[in-house]
């Protein structure tokens, strides 16, 4: 009931001074409308330059995928609905192409991060020659991945590579292929990995680490309870980076293997129907399953990780 | 300070422009691009000769495009379908014919310049240039594989595949270089031979107007013989990785008794093992039965590009660099078959392949590779249906072939 006085007060203001208030209010509303408007003129150059860039590339891929599309027969193309998509999901060479990929990127992306970790410890607690360990374990990240990967098939070609053994052509089976895969996509990326999570590292308070240490918890355990919860923000954005990255991979399989022998990743496929086939239609049905496949990565790694994603507030520092 | 500014930005500009004028370092007038088979060895003489030749009407170019012939594929067809008029002359894999033909990235050859593209020409190459009876290209180069062998391991050459693997069997027996080398990698090199055995035994992959696959038993025999030769242990470790090079070398290093490879063999041993080329034998292409082969055509035809805006000095300039001296000098320097007839006749030509009359015999048996504007999709499904050849079931694999040619050719097909 105290509130009474205050409102009766507020009320009688508002009469006396009513054609006042409306005049502010009125203003105010007109500096923001004012404000609204420039604002969305400033950002109108960035939204027409996106929309050009990304978004009509993305329409007009989907559009392709839902018409018959041979770039080698042009009087034939038609609309049919969803049948390219319906073609690309019954077909075991996508199936195949997708549990590579997902194979890649499970396998690579978990040994990276332990790889990371362990060069990232290696170059935040080096003493002696701080600046030539990290200069020396960021050269694969610095050498191009196309170069690199001519090195990886030259160094396991039969007669010419010093990896290679004598009696046998490790890049033209299957499992072998894929180890090597991942070899050269784990040697490429471990010092991006080890980047990030030594930015991490860095965060971490000496003081913390030593009140563990007088509480007795020895260096696995310091290294458990204290350090990886407080980098988590970093494993996460590492990982989420490294995931997608994986997802796409392209480059090494194109150089390594060609796809031969089923070790085609889903970029791979697509870049055989859509550039070498010309088969627009599919190849592009093939693009926007590739694109949902990242979106559903990134949705689920922010949904379940979400405090730690790139962007939100408890994630920025 | 604006006014400055400002020009500091134009002559920023104009410094990043220089260069890329700089380097369009073109000759004057009209230029005839070429792509494709410009980087054979000699070649620059014979464009040299056919640009003196013009005298200074058009000026011959040669470019460069990347050495393996999917790679070259895939550059021609991405540019022709963004209609690139900067491609006037295009040298084109016999293959590709149909799908150029049909995608219409290339000129129909009519009336005289038919006739003169045709005249002393052998038939086989005329074939490969054609689609649906009209004339696409100029023939220029042909060839056909032979069977490569070891005089003195082999006293007589085998008539027949089966004979030769037992041949190279008794050879490992005895402790003798014995590998029969071919090309099995998952390529095109590979559907060259898989095409040879099929066609041994009178097998076809699609029909006539490329509408329908046609594989049937004939081609269950082929793909037994083609698992048989690959699992008898008389070919290379690396067998499911070998491209013609690795063949080469397998048969200049002395491990090879056989090699089923191009006539270029015997002009590169030359250099590359001298001391092998007494005992290196040639002899048909072995065939199922005995009787004369029926092997697949190689070579290159000249097309010129729809979007070319100098089709008749293109053609002038194809015609100029496959006339008869130009192609004899190729044939010497780079180990390019002609597809000229009058060429086989030149003494010149005699003894730099002592083989030619092999060579003819081949010539007017062989059959094209399956001719359809879908050839590359069938190309890579065979391939890497068939590959490694040693895993291959082949009621199994043919069944799978069928399915994914009929798909290929409804436009369905996913490639891999």
């Amino acid at each position: 009931m105290t509130i009474t006085p205050t409102s009766a007060a507020v009320a009688a203001e508002d009469q006396f001074e009513d054609g006042t208030l409306q005049i502010a209010r009125q203003r105010h509303t007109d500096a923001k409308r004012a404000e609204r408007k420039l604002g969305l003129m400033l950002v109108a150059p960035a939204v027409v330059i996106m929309t050009a860039v990304a978004a009509y590339p993305i329409l007009y891929a989907f559009w392709l995928s839902l018409n018959k599309a041979d770039l080698r027969r042009p009087d034939a193309n038609e609309f049919i609905w969803f049948d390219n998509y319906i073609t690309v999901l019954s077909s075991p060479i996508w199936w195949t192409a997708f549990g590579v990929t997902m194979l890649l990127t499970v396998v690579g992306a978990t040994l990276e991060l332990a790889l990371g970790m362990l060069l990232a410890i290696v170059m935040h607690r080096t003493i002696v020659g701080r600046g030539l360990v990290r200069t020396s374990a960021l050269v694969p990240y610095a050498i191009v991945t196309v170069v690199a990967a001519f090195s990886w098939r030259f160094a396991w070609t039969q007669g010419i590579g010093w990896l290679a053994p004598s009696d046998s052509a490790p890049l033209t089976e299957f499992w072998p292929s894929i180890g090597i895969i991942i070899l050269a996509e784990v040697w490429k990326t471990v010092p991006f990995m080890a980047l990030l999570l030594m930015a991490g590292l860095a965060l971490v308070p000496e003081d913390l680490l030593k009140a563990a240490s007088m509480d007795g918890a020895n260096a696995w355990k310091r290294f458990w309870m204290v350090t990886v919860p407080l980098i988590k923000p970093a494993i996460l954005v590492a990982l989420l980076f490294r995931t997608l990255d994986a997802f796409r991979v392209f480059d090494n399989i194109f150089v390594l293997t060609s796809g031969s022998n089923k070790t085609s990743s889903v970029s791979m496929v697509a870049y055989s129907n859509l550039i070498r086939g010309l088969n627009l239609g599919i190849g592009s049905a093939m693009s926007v399953l590739i694109f949902l496949t990242v979106g559903i990565i990134a949705f689920l790694f922010i949904k379940l990780f979400g405090a730690a994603a790139p962007g939100s507030d408890a994630g920025r520092r | 300070m604006m006014i400055q500014r400002r020009w500091t930005s134009i002559i920023g500009v104009l410094a990043l422009l220089t260069p890329v004028a700089a380097c369009s370092s073109a000759p004057d007038g009209t230029v005839i691009n070429l792509y494709g088979g410009a980087s054979g060895l000699g070649f620059d003489k014979i464009i040299d000769d056919c640009n003196q030749q013009a005298a200074g009407r058009y000026t011959i170019v040669g470019n460069l495009l990347p050495s393996d012939a999917d790679g070259q594929r895939d550059q021609f067809v991405r540019r022709l379908a963004a209609k690139d008029d900067g491609m006037d002359l295009l040298g084109m894999d016999v293959t590709w014919t149909a799908e150029f033909a049909e995608a219409k990235w290339i000129r129909e050859l009519t009336g005289d310049q038919k006739a003169q593209a045709t005249k002393d020409t052998l038939q086989p190459p005329i074939d490969t240039a054609t689609w649906k009876d009209k004339l696409y290209g100029v023939p220029r180069t042909t060839n056909v594989q032979l069977l490569w062998y070891r005089k003195s391991l082999v006293p007589t050459p085998p008539k027949t595949i089966d004979e030769m693997i037992s041949m190279a069997q008794q050879l490992k027996a005895q402790g003798k270089p014995y590998e029969i080398g071919f090309t099995a990698a998952q390529y095109e090199g590979y559907v060259v031979n898989v095409n040879n055995l099929i066609t041994a035994y009178g097998g076809t992959l699609v029909n006539e107007d490329s509408s329908a696959p046609t594989i049937d038993d004939k081609t269950v025999q082929a793909l037994t013989l083609l698992h048989k030769l690959s699992t008898s242990g008389v070919t290379s470790a690396s067998l499911s990785n070998a491209q013609e090079p690795e063949v080469f070398a397998d048969l200049q290093a002395g491990r090879s008794a056989f090699s089923l490879n191009w006539p270029y063999v015997l002009s590169s041993m030359r250099e590359a093992n001298p001391e092998l080329v007494d005992d290196l034998g040639y002899a048909p292409y072995p065939s199922v039965d005995g009787s004369p082969p029926k092997v697949t055509l190689g070579g290159m035809n000249y097309a010129i590009s729809t979007y070319s805006k100098h089709p008749e000095e293109s053609f002038e300039a194809a015609m100029c660099m496959r006339n008869e001296k130009n192609a004899l000098s190729a044939a010497l320097d780079g180990g390019d078959v002609p597809a000229l007839a009058t060429v086989f006749e030149l003494p010149e030509f005699k003894k730099a392949y002592p083989m030619a009359d092999v060579m003819m015999t081949e010539l007017e048996a062989a059959v094209p590779r399956p001719v359809s504007p879908v050839y590359q999709n069938i190309s890579t499904l065979v391939s890497t249906t068939l590959s490694p050849p040693q895993s291959i079931n082949p009621q199994k694999a043919a069944d799978k072939l069928r399915d994914s040619i009929r798909d290929a050719i409804d436009g369905k097909g996913i490639v891999p």
